[in-house]
Parts: C-alpha cells; sequence; structure tokens
C-alpha cells in the first residue's frame, strides 16, 4: 500500500505522502519533529492535537486540518485514521486501510504514559512499519517516576550549593516532559524562549504544566540560584547561557543511558528520559499489533530486523532516506 | 547502595575536586554506617580478585536473556565497555519495585561479591542469576566490574582524606597517616580511623608551614644584609620531618605522606632525637634523594616556636653534627629491626651564604635560576618562627612571553559560567603549538570581554576545551622555563600568571618555541653545585 519514493513514503491508491521529505499534494503527518514535519505541502492532515504545534513551527496559516484520535477519514479510497503514540503531544500512528489490507506507520512512539503526550494504544494491523531509534536490548527505560525523582534530587542538591540547574531538552516534547516531572513546589523554573513558544503550543491544546518563566536574552537575568532554567542544547555556548551565572548542567536524552553518549557533551549530569520506545517496548508493540509483516526504519533497523527473522518473524529494513538528527 | 552507585556517577563525570569532596562528605553523611566501610575501602582502590570472566559473563547473561549472542556482541559495540552492556541488558529495574534504597553496598560486597570466590562454574551462573534478580541499572555496573576486577576508583586519595577529615571533624594529616597502615573491611581499621585523635598522634602532626613572602625591590634596597640568614632555593619539594617516639614521618606541605617514597630519609633521621621536628625540602634535581634541613622546630619534645631563628640554627647545627653520618656510608639501625645496614648520606644542612649587599640579590636570584635554581630565600636572625617577614623570597626576575591564544575551559566556582582559563600557545616553525593555561582573576576586567570575544570567535569544541580563532596576543609572566620531554613544546612554563591582553597585536609578535627551548638548555647545561658568584 506504501511505497518509497524520493519524497518519503507513498500511497499511491490514496495518493498522499507520510512525512514526505518535500513538498507535495497531501501530508498525512505523524508529528511535529522537524524531521517528521517539514514545510512546503499544499495541505496537511494530522491528529487534532497535533494541530497547534504543528502550526508554531511551520507557520500559523499552514493549511492543515486536524482528525480526532480514532476518527476515520476516507482519502481516495483509503480508509486513514490516527492513533495516540505517546511520543510526544499529538503525535500518532496511522492506520491505512485498503481492499481489507491494514498498514500501521509509527512514526515515533513510546510506551509508557508520560502524563502529557497522550496514552500509546497498539493498533491491530497486517504491516507495520516501525522506528528503531532504541532498537539494542541494552535500551531498557525505567519509569519516568523514577527519573523524576534522580532529577528533582540534583536539583535540590544544587540548591544546597547556591547555583542554578540547568537542564538541556529539545524545545518539543522533551522540555514539557522535563517540565512536568519537576517539583513545582521545590522552586521557581524558567524557559529559554523557543522552549516559552511550544509550552504555548501546550496549552493551547490543553495540557496543563507547571508555570515558568521566560528568560528573554538580556544582559543579565538576575539571581537564579536554586531556580532551575530548561533550554535546548544549542544555546550551551551563547552569551545567553553565561547571564544564567553559576550553575551546574544536566542533559535529558535516551543516549544517556550508555556511558559513551555521555562522555564528551559537558554537563554534569545526564537523564537518561527518552521518547522513544525501549527494547523491551518494541518487542511488545510488535506482538500486540499482531502483524504479519514489520518494516523497519530508523535506527537499528538491521539488527532488529536479523532479531526478528529468528524468531520466526517476517520483517525488512526500510530506507526512507537518511533523516538528520537522532531524538 | 543507590547513593553510592549515585556518588561514583557523579565522582566519574569530571567535575572538579572541589564538587569531588562535597559530593564525598555528603555521602559519608547520608550513607547508614554499615557502608561507609566497604566504600571507602573501594573508593581507597580496594579491588577484589577477578571471579568471573567478560566472556563468562557474557555468555552466562545471554543465556538468561534467551537472547543471541550477535546481538549481545553488537549491544556491546555500542556500549564500548562489555561488563557496562551486559549489565544494562540484565538491568532488573523493570522487574522490581524500585523504592528505598534497595539492597546496601555492604550486603552485596558480603553476601554477592565475596561467596563467588573460588565457586565452580556451574554454580557461578546460578549465583550470577540470583544477584541479577536484585541489582537495578548502575548497582550492576558496579556489581560487574567488582567481579570482573573491572572496578577502579575514581578520585585521588588527597580529596578523599580531605573529605574523610571534614567528615569526621579532624585534621587531614591524622586521616592520612592512619590510612597509611594500609585499610581492611572488617579489621578494625574503620574504627581506628575513626576515633578520637591520641596525644602521641597530635605530636606527629606538622607544624603551620610558613609560606615565604616575596620581597619587592622597593623592600629589598630596605633590607639590612647583617639581619638575615641567606640560602639559595633550589629545586626542590617543601617537606617536615618528624621524629616521634615509635617512628619517624615525612610530611609533604600538601599534607600527603611521604615515608614510602624516601624511605632512607627516614631511616637516616631516626639518628635525631625523639620528639623533633625539622623543616626543609627534598632536592628534585640530583641522583638520590637529599634532604635539605632549614629550620628546626621542635627539639626532643621542646617547642621552638618562641625562639629565635638565629638559635634555633645554631641548636640545628649542634644536632646535624650529632648525626651519625658519613658520605661513603654509615652503619645504621633498621628503623623496626636491628638488622645492620649501610646508607649513604641524605640529609643535609642547608648552606648558607654571605652576600655583601642585599640590593644586588636580585640579579643573583638570576644566574641561581641559569643554574637551576628557584631564587633565593632569606630568614631573619632573631625572627621567632611564623612572625611577620620572618623568610624572604626573592625570586628571579619572571620572563615575559607573548603567546596567542588558542583556546579556553569554563573556570571554576565564581567563573563557572565564564571562559577564564586561557589555553596560550607560541610559535613553532610558523605554527602554533600549545605551551600552558593561565586563569583570569574575576575582578579583572578583561574577563567579561575575553568571554565575550571567546563566544563569538568558537571553531571547535573538544571535551571542556574550546579552540578560537588563533588572532589574540596574550602576555604572561613565567617564574622560569624549563625543558621537558613530556610537553609538545619540550619546555615547561613554570608559575605562568596572566599579564595583558595585547589588543591589536599580531601574531607576528608571539614568541618562538625554540628561544624558549634556547633558554631552558642553557641552564640544564649548568650544574647547580657549581659555584655562584656573589656579587
Amino acid at each position: 500500500m506504501l511505497k518509497v519514493t524520493k519524497e518519503g513514503l507513498y500511497c499511491e491508491v490514496g495518493d498522499f505522502h507520510v512525512d514526505p521529505l518535500k513538498g507535495v499534494d497531501r501530508a498525512l503527518i505523524t508529528h511535529g519533529h522537524s524531521d517528521h514535519a517539514r514545510r512546503g505541502s499544499k495541505a496537511y492532515l494530522t491528529a487534532e492535537k497535533g494541530v497547534s504545534i504543528l502550526r508554531t513551527r511551520l507557520g500559523k496559516r499552514l493549511p492543515v486540518e486536524g482528525v480526532p484520535y480514532g476518527e476515520s477519514r476516507l482519502i481516495n479510497g483509503v480508509k486513514v485514521s490516527f492513533h495516540p503514540a505517546g511520543h510526544v503531544l499529538g503525535a500518532s500512528m496511522i492506520r491505512l486501510e485498503h481492499g481489507g489490507e491494514i498498514w500501521v506507520v509509527s512514526g515515533d512512539y513510546k510506551i509508557e504514559d508520560d502524563g502529557i503526550s497522550g496514552a500509546y494504544e497498539p493498533v491491530k494491523c497486517h504491516t507495520f512499519i516501525t522506528e528503531s531509534t532504541f532498537g539494542l536490548p541494552i535500551y531498557r527505560w525505567e519509569p519516568q517516576l523514577v527519573v523524576a525523582g534522580q532529577m528533582n534530587r540534583w536539583w535540590a542538591s544544587n540548591q544546597r550549593q547556591g547555583i542554578a540547574s540547568v537542564i538541556f531538552a529539545y524545545s518539543l516534547g522533551k522540555a514539557q516532559r522535563v517540565l512536568s516531572m519537576l517539583d513545582e513546589k521545590q522552586g521557581e523554573i524558567f524557559v529559554h524562549p523557543t522552549v516559552m513558544k511550544m509550552n504555548e503550543a501546550y496549552a493551547d491544546a490543553g495540557v496543563i504544566l507547571p508555570p515558568t518563566t521566560e528568560l528573554k536574552a538580556v544582559d543579565t537575568f538576575g539571581d537564579l540560584s536554586g531556580a532551575v532554567v530548561i533550554a535546548p542544547g544549542s544555546v550551551s555556548e551563547t552569551a545567553w547561557m553565561s547571564a544564567i551565572g553559576p550553575c551546574a548542567k544536566a542533559s535529558a536524552s535516551g543516549w544517556n543511558l550508555v556511558r559513551k553518549g555521555r562522555g564528551w557533551s559537558n554537563v554534569d549530569r545526564g537523564f537518561v528520559v527518552s521518547d522513544h520506545v525501549d527494547w523491551p517496548g518494541l518487542m511488545q508493540a510488535i506482538e500486540a499489533n499482531e502483524a504479519e509483516r514489520v518494516l523497519v526504519t530508523h535506527g537499528s533497523s538491521e539488527i532488529v530486523v536479523r532479531y526478528l527473522n529468528e524468531m520466526g518473524r517476517e520483517a525488512h529494513v526500510l530506507e526512507v532516506m537518511l533523516r538528520e538528527g537522532g531524538e | 547502595m543507590k547513593r553510592f552507585v549515585e556518588l561514583c556517577d557523579d565522582l566519574e563525570s569530571g567535575a572538579g575536586e572541589s564538587y569531588q569532596l562535597y559530593r564525598l562528605v555528603g555521602y559519608f553523611n547520608d550513607a547508614s554506617p554499615l557502608d561507609h566501610e566497604w566504600a571507602l575501602s573501594l573508593l581507597l582502590g580496594y579491588r577484589p580478585k577477578r571471579m568471573v570472566t567478560t566472556q563468562q559473563l557474557r555468555t552466562f547473561a545471554a543465556e538468561e536473556l534467551d537472547l543471541p549472542d550477535w546481538l549481545t556482541v553488537e549491544s556491546e559495540k555500542r556500549v564500548g565497555d562489555p561488563v557496562e552492556a551486559t549489565a544494562l541488558m540484565l538491568d532488573a529495574s523493570l522487574r522490581l519495585p524500585s523504592e528505598g534504597d534497595g539492597i546496601s553496598l555492604s550486603e552485596m560486597m558480603s553476601k554477592m561479591v565475596s561467596p563467588m570466590t573460588g565457586a565452580e562454574p556451574f554454580r557461578l551462573k546460578e549465583m550470577l542469576a540470583d544477584c541479577w534478580k536484585r541489582l537495578c541499572g548502575k548497582e550492576c555496573v558496579l556489581f560487574h566490574r567488582l567481579i570482573t576486577g573491572r572496578f577502579r576508583s575514581m578520585i585521588s586519595e588527597r580529596v578523599l582524606v580531605d573529605a574523610l577529615a571534614q567528615w569526621l571533624g579532624m585534621e587531614p594529616v591524622i586521616v592520612a597517616r592512619r590510612l597509611l597502615g594500609g585499610f581492611q573491611v572488617g579489621s578494625g581499621d574503620f574504627d581506628r580511623l575513626c576515633s578520637k585523635p591520641t596525644v602521641q598522634e597530635s605530636e606527629m602532626i606538622p607544624e603551620p608551614w610558613i609560606i615565604p613572602e616575596a620581597a619587592s625591590d622597593q623592600q629589598l634596597t630596605e633590607l639590612c644584609a647583617d639581619i638575615w640568614a641567606i640560602e639559595r632555593r633550589w629545586s626542590a619539594e617543601r617537606a617536615q620531618i618528624i621524629v616521634g617516639e615509635k617512628d619517624v614521618v615525612i610530611w609533604s606541605a600538601d599534607g600527603e605522606l611521604w615515608n614510602s617514597r624516601f624511605p632512607e630519609i627516614c631511616k637516616q633521621m631516626v639518628g635525631f632525637p625523639k620528639g623533633t621536628v625539622v623543616d626543609g625540602s627534598i632536592r628534585s634535581d640530583r641522583p638520590g634523594a637529599i634532604y635539605v634541613v632549614c629550620d628546626l622546630l621542635r627539639e626532643s619534645g621542646t617547642d621552638f616556636g618562641t625562639v629565635s631563628f638565629a638559635e634555633r640554627r645554631m641548636r640545628l647545627e649542634t644536632l646535624m653534627a650529632a648525626l651519625p653520618v658519613r658520605s661513603e656510608g654509615v652503619p645504621q639501625m633498621d628503623l623496626f629491626s636491628t638488622k645492620d645496614e649501610r646508607i649513604p648520606k641524605c640529609v643535609e644542612l642547608s648552606e648558607l651564604i654571605s652576600v655583601g649587599r642585599i640590593d644586588k640579590l636580585r640579579d643573583e636570584a638570576d644566574r641561581i635560576r641559569e643554574k637551576g635554581g628557584r631564587g633565593i630565600l632569606l630568614r631573619q636572625m632573631d625572627s621567632t618562627f611564623g612572625a611577620d617577614l620572618s623568610v624572604v623570597e626573592i625570586k628571579p626576575r619572571p620572563f615575559s612571553l607573548k603567546t596567542v591564544l588558542l583556546g579556553a575551559e569554563l573556570g571554576e566556582g565564581p567563573r563557572s559560567h565564564l571562559y577564564s582559563r586561557l589555553a596560550l600557545g607560541v610559535s613553532s616553525r610558523k605554527q602554533l603549538v600549545s605551551l600552558t593555561k593561565v586563569e583570569l582573576e574575576t575582578d579583572n576586567e578583561e574577563l567579561k570581554e575575553m568571554d565575550e570575544w571567546i563566544r563569538e570567535h568558537i571553531l571547535k569544541r573538544l571535551g571542556p576545551m574550546r579552540t578560537v580563532k588563533a588572532e589574540q596576543v596574550v602576555e604572561i609572566e613565567v617564574d622560569d622555563l624549563e625543558l621537558s620531554n613530556r610537553h609538545k613544546t619540550g619546555v615547561i612554563a613554570r608559575n605562568p600568571i596572566y599579564g595583558e591582553w595585547l589588543r591589536g597585536a599580531g601574531t607576528e609578535e608571539i614568541d618562538d618555541v625554540e628561544d624558549l627551548r634556547l633558554m631552558a638548555e642553557i641552564k640544564k647545561r649548568a650544574t647547580p653545585d657549581s659555584d655562584v658568584a656573589l656579587g
């Protein structure tokens, strides 16, 4: 039902693309991260909860239509529906049905319900296209509650030293998740302007996050000792960063699980917070949607395919062109 | 055990020593007393014998998890460390309620690690499977390191000593000395470490270290030659030696015990009366270690704090004359046995020199540097120990070098958000080589401007170092230049201090490494003991 073209995944019967790499006539978008949602298409269709994020990222007047989770649309005879993927707010698995054949495109997904991204639901299908960013048995996430505890203890320890705590996180998704994990009673929370923009998009979609103050680019932010600051990693070398004053730095990413991943990152602490499915989750998802065929993309696809084949399941690597960026 | 695992993680993260100290004290405050002993033992470098090979671990884990071997190998490739990879795969945190501190460190050591010693392979697998059910994430990494003999302590003993001292409310030197005899879990060593210092121990603590005050040229003209004892200062490391009732200890100025580094000096010092403390330095510029005694701080238990230097020196000369040493070797009692042994002379009295005009001493200091020395020391004859201006140092005139800014790192403490640690280089055959690092002080107006300039011109990141475009010239002052084959440039710059940011200066003005090497080489050829003419 889907094939790979130079524009990305294409459904010939329905004449639409899923997460196209270039501008196309009709684009179905799994979620708002820049390696999935790109500018230049004439019409966008995404889950209703993801509309505000797409508009924030791709433009206020983006021709985008939202569909509630689980509700079907017919596009040239193909039945299309969006189902919660638990990755970031509005992220979906896209289900396509035509002539009794069902495909599911996972986009990026995560099994654990983090409380703000929507709870992942398995969708039964014949062919399952799954990501494999963390497709190795070493990747197994601890429950969010445990990581939240580590984070708040680290913050408290910095407070005792009278310094600020800076957490680097992607502005869409990760930053809001970190925010939701922090104990707002513990102190003040500040955010970088790009994070603030995304927080507002979350608020538009009805997600309640702890109150934050925006740190605009000025010479000095005043005394931030004891406070927490959430910022995208790209600011770590800028004057904005030096205006924060004495601080301890941490990053929040799934890559932090492995020591090598933290090595040269120049932060004091690496929290393991991932919005992607881990190894047990990946196996669980494949089991749950009862797919006869699994197409694996984005990450350790060859390893996952080999393992699934050895387990007696039909699986292939799906190359959808290089996507830059990790998480 | 979660606390210990978090501690190790933090200590490893590459943070500065002050943070390590803070974390260690925090750990000892929070951890259960049962864990203190094991934590300390591991941090001191205790490593259990290897009980499981990496291959065994890999195979057992793959069987336990029902994963194909190739998949564990792929995982190891990603992690870069087989022990960590297997631990991550086995992480029990998803199977266990992860509340509380879980299994304690001492429990793991005594119930999991120790019983594995000498276990048969088939038993080993059973034991491992049992342990894996109870260990979460990084606990398992630590456990694997311990049983495969791969655990390494991540801190220096000095930081650990300081942390223990702070935690126990004791002098660091007492802690250091108590640890000197080794540390074993379950032997009572820990209780001895924590017990109140005895009078005898307090007597083995070094006296305060008198730091010479640097004399300015102006001060030099005001000093009168005849009230000073004058000595040359060679390249040497400061040390106090205490002769106690039962033993002799050598303390470095950093609070390290050097007994094991210089056993022959210890042996010779036994000849001094018990209850004697001397100050001096161990010369490193001659073959064999020589301890040069320069002051007497206590003799046979009598404190000399209020006695003038002239008298202390006289007493010292008498003591030295009575010391039964001859340069060709002397019969000497072994410290604790009665074995007869001949050891070469390795304790000397510092040589005093006479000088006509004290204001010429700066030139003299320069000349001594050429011979490989560090300058001149003056001790006021009628001054009591530690009084103001009792010891004065005359440094050679610093060399001023023009260097180019190659990169910078963030500083520490109040400068932790500013690029205040500058990496500087000099030219070498039309290329640039890095020479040294200097620290900019906080009250320096230029610091903020420099920080801004650096942030705008970062080219590359290399760990904490940010490489910048090499175009800013910085003048620095160094006490000395010495040859070294461990440095890219072939020279070490001693005590570099930030001088000035020469804005607008071109990189063609910076010094060339060949010139620096030449300066250092001149000294190498001079022998330290050849006579230095006095003006």
